[in-house]
């Protein structure tokens, strides 16, 4: 589904503070499977995810999405060839990212003062669904992730655990092809980490692609992962081992 | 189209929940907003109002008044210099006018007392104002006494009460046959006031003004344009002391508003970074403020402007009639003529919506552009 | 609940409504006042009133375009003049 051809990411290029996050790496992420992306912090892991997810173009490399899905946002003509990233548009790059991707961030980015309800429904308004149908399809999220009864209290009510479920609801809500998270599980205690992989389970039971970037062992060593790959300053350490 | 129109109303559902989460902020600015435009709105509406009002009335004041200076202050006038001007080409009649004041102590208040040569009024008879009827409660055919130059009362009785519709230029109004008047306050004779000259042709009018100043150096000729302008300068828009004291609390409300919409918080800044990197546009996450910016201050300007209409024109500027009766017992009631200037409304509307929008969005701005990772990296 | 975007446009709306009602007020008066002003401004004509009755506490602001440049300050040299009145209606500038 996403092809990375020996990418790099250099920020601040040219100045002082020059920082090499990513340095050639070579990685292909398959349609429906489960990618967990190890390492120590600060090794690269969230600039490869933000480079997977169209937040940014890579420095040098290639990256190709391929599928329908990709094909269709921006318009191509021809749905079995590549959408190349490196060479979009910036606006069809946003169009990518918001209509293929979930995100779930460590700090799960939830906006205060606003119902749980609300927060699942932002990503979505600005794609022009009608307000009623994101309310339903928000609320059959809250149904399926058990926290149903939560939707109208405010997100600084909400329990640890609570938050990072409305997070992925949040994450769900355009129906992404793939879900990229981001040490989903720093935050939680084991208990809620296992009820976090048992929600992982589920959606990829469902056919989900993910894509997580976690240095928790709970979650590298799941049975769950289809392949774990290990980065170290900016390098990949183990080149895809598929279980 | 149709995923356009969802797509704004979305976002503008979500600006209204984001303003209603801040409740009291909100509605305190609007509040405060509103009456700022209220204020200003008022004057405007007042002022204009004033300006049309006046220059219809005084449409119909004498076309030229000559009055004699001495040393710089106003005197008697003699008759005969009425008799110099009548022979000035162009003059057509030459009516001298006695006038001058009276103070009511009784009700603490200033008449102003005026001859006239009008039939209706005989001598022993009055015509007085309606506001000057109100406060002494008088009724046609009362009697009046008014304390003549010698500290003996005159009686007279009212033959004549003006109507409330000219309260504005008959409120404090007494209106006595010329001997009465004379005999009243022993005015000399062979000297008016002042004296009133009515030329055959408008046009001339300033000829014939040039000319009674050439005849007579020591008057002071008046001409009804002057009069219109002297109106027009006091109720000009920028006229008046009150805008200098408005515009203070006007420029405390613009430094409190700017405050307000353009220091960002620490929370809106991470809504912001929050909603980028759910996959919002820098323009949606501008439209949101543009949205917010929007629902106050045009939901303050319409407040304001519709309550400063109703505040002059439905209710008689009942907060500056406060301010321009002053020290004066004897005030005209009066309704205004809703005289708008579409102009000034649009300049109302332009300095008061634009300003805070700019200061809504232009900040958010530099919060919009900033990476969508940012959420992310922040996290490493 | 009925969505705070539809709230808030119907608010705008019934607020552009009133305005509109206002400016209807506005234009249904003008005439009728225009031809009371006309009646009142032949007042003025016939007893040759040359000022409004607005302030009538202080002679120079009684009769505003009567009043000679000295008139602000006409009693004494340093008398005040007359507040409020006089910080409204500047004396006439010729």
């Amino acid at each position: 589904m996403i092809e990375l051809l020996n990418v790099t990411k250099i920020y601040n290029r040219g100045r002082h503070n020059e920082f090499s996050a990513v340095r050639g790496i070579t990685l292909e992420l398959i349609a429906g499977e489960c990618v967990i992306i190890k390492g120590p912090s600060g090794s690269g892991k969230s600039s490869l995810l933000s480079l997977i997810g169209c937040m940014h173009r890579p420095t040098s490399g290639r990256i190709r999405l391929h599928g329908a899905e990709a094909a269709r946002v921006v318009g191509s003509a021809n749905p079995a060839e590549p959408v190349e990233v490196t060479s979009l548009p910036e606006r069809y790059l946003t169009e990518i990212r918001r209509q293929l991707f979930g995100f779930i961030f460590q700090q799960f980015n939830l906006v205060r003062g606003i119902t749980a309800l609300e927060n699942v429904m932002l990503p979505a308004y600005p794609l022009g669904v009608p307000r009623s149908v994101i309310r339903k399809n928000a609320l059959e999220l809250f149904d399926s992730l058990g926290i149903a009864h939560r939707a109208t209290a405010r997100i600084e009510h909400l329990s640890g655990g609570e938050q990072q479920r409305v997070a992925i609801a949040r994450a769900l809500i355009t129906r992404p092809t793939a879900l990229i998270a981001d040490e989903p599980t720093a935050h939680l205690d084991s208990n809620l980490s296992r009820e976090f992989l048992a929600i992982v389970e589920k959606l990829k039971l469902a056919g989900t692609t993910l894509i997580i970037a976690s240095h928790d062992p709970l979650v590298y060593d799941s049975p769950l992962a289809d392949k774990v790959v290990e980065v170290r300053d900016g390098l990949l350490l183990s080149p895809g081992s598929s279980r | 189209m149709r995923t356009v129109i969802e797509s704004q109303r979305n976002i503008l559902d979500y600006a209204l929940s984001g303003l209603m989460r801040r409740r009291g902020k909100t509605f305190s600015l609007i509040l405060l907003y509103a009456l700022v435009v209220f204020v200003l709105a008022s004057i405007m509406f007042f002022t204009h109002a004033m300006r049309r009002e006046s220059e219809l009335l005084l449409s119909g004041a004498p076309e030229l008044v000559v009055q004699r200076m001495i040393a710089g202050r106003h005197d008697p006038i003699p008759l005969e210099y009425g008799r110099g001007i009548a022979t000035i080409r162009g003059v057509s009649r030459v009516q001298p006018r006695l006038w001058g004041y009276y103070y009511d102590s009784d009700i603490r208040a200033n008449y102003t007392v005026q001859t006239t040569t009008d039939d209706s009024i005989t001598r022993g008879t009055l015509a007085i104002g309606a506001g000057l009827a109100r406060m002494r409660s008088l009724k046609k055919g009362d009697e009046l006494s008014i304390w003549g130059y010698d500290g003996q009362p005159r009686t007279f009785q009212v033959a004549t009460i003006f109507t409330v519709e000219s309260d504005l230029l008959t409120t404090d109004l007494v209106l006595t046959h010329e001997a009465d008047f004379r005999e009243l306050f022993h005015f000399p004779m062979e000297r008016a006031t002042d004296l009133s000259v009515t030329v055959r042709n408008p046009r001339e009018i300033p000829t014939v003004a040039a000319r009674i100043a050439e005849l007579y150096p020591d008057t002071r000729p008046i001409t009804r344009q002057d009069i219109l302008r002297t109106y027009a300068a006091v109720f000009d828009w920028r006229g008046g002391i009150l805008i200098v004291m408005v515009s203070m609390a006007l420029l405390a409300f613009v430094i409190f508003a700017w405050d307000r919409a353009s220091g960002l918080s620490a929370n809106e800044q991470r809504e912001i970074g929050i909603l980028k990197s759910i996959g919002w546009k820098t323009e949606e996450v501008l439209i949101l403020k543009l949205w917010e910016g929007a629902i106050i201050s045009l939901t303050a300007f319409l407040l304001g402007l519709i309550g400063g209409y109703i505040h002059v024109f439905l209710l008689s500027a009942p907060l500056f009639a406060r301010v321009i009766k002053g020290w004066a017992t004897l005030y005209p009631s009066f309704r205004l003529t809703p005289f708008i200037d579409y102009y000034q409304v649009a300049v109302l509307f332009v300095l008061s919506v634009f300003p805070y929008l700019l200061a809504t969005v232009v900040p958010s701005w530099q919060a919009a552009i900033v990476d969508p990772d940012n959420a992310m990296r922040g996290s490493e | 609940m009925a969505r705070p975007s539809t709230l808030y446009l119907s608010l705008l709306l019934l607020l552009g409504l009133l305005l509109l009602t206002l400016h209807a007020h506005s234009r249904c008066n003008l005439a009728n006042d225009t031809r009371r002003l006309a009646q009142v401004a032949r007042l003025a004509t016939r007893f040759s009133l040359t000022d409004l009755a607005l302030c009538t506490e202080a002679r120079y602001s009684r009769h505003l375009s009567q009043a000679d440049r000295h008139a602000a300050f006409q009693d004494h040299p340093g008398a005040l003049e007359h507040f409020p009145s006089g910080s409204l209606l500047p004396p006439p500038d010729r």
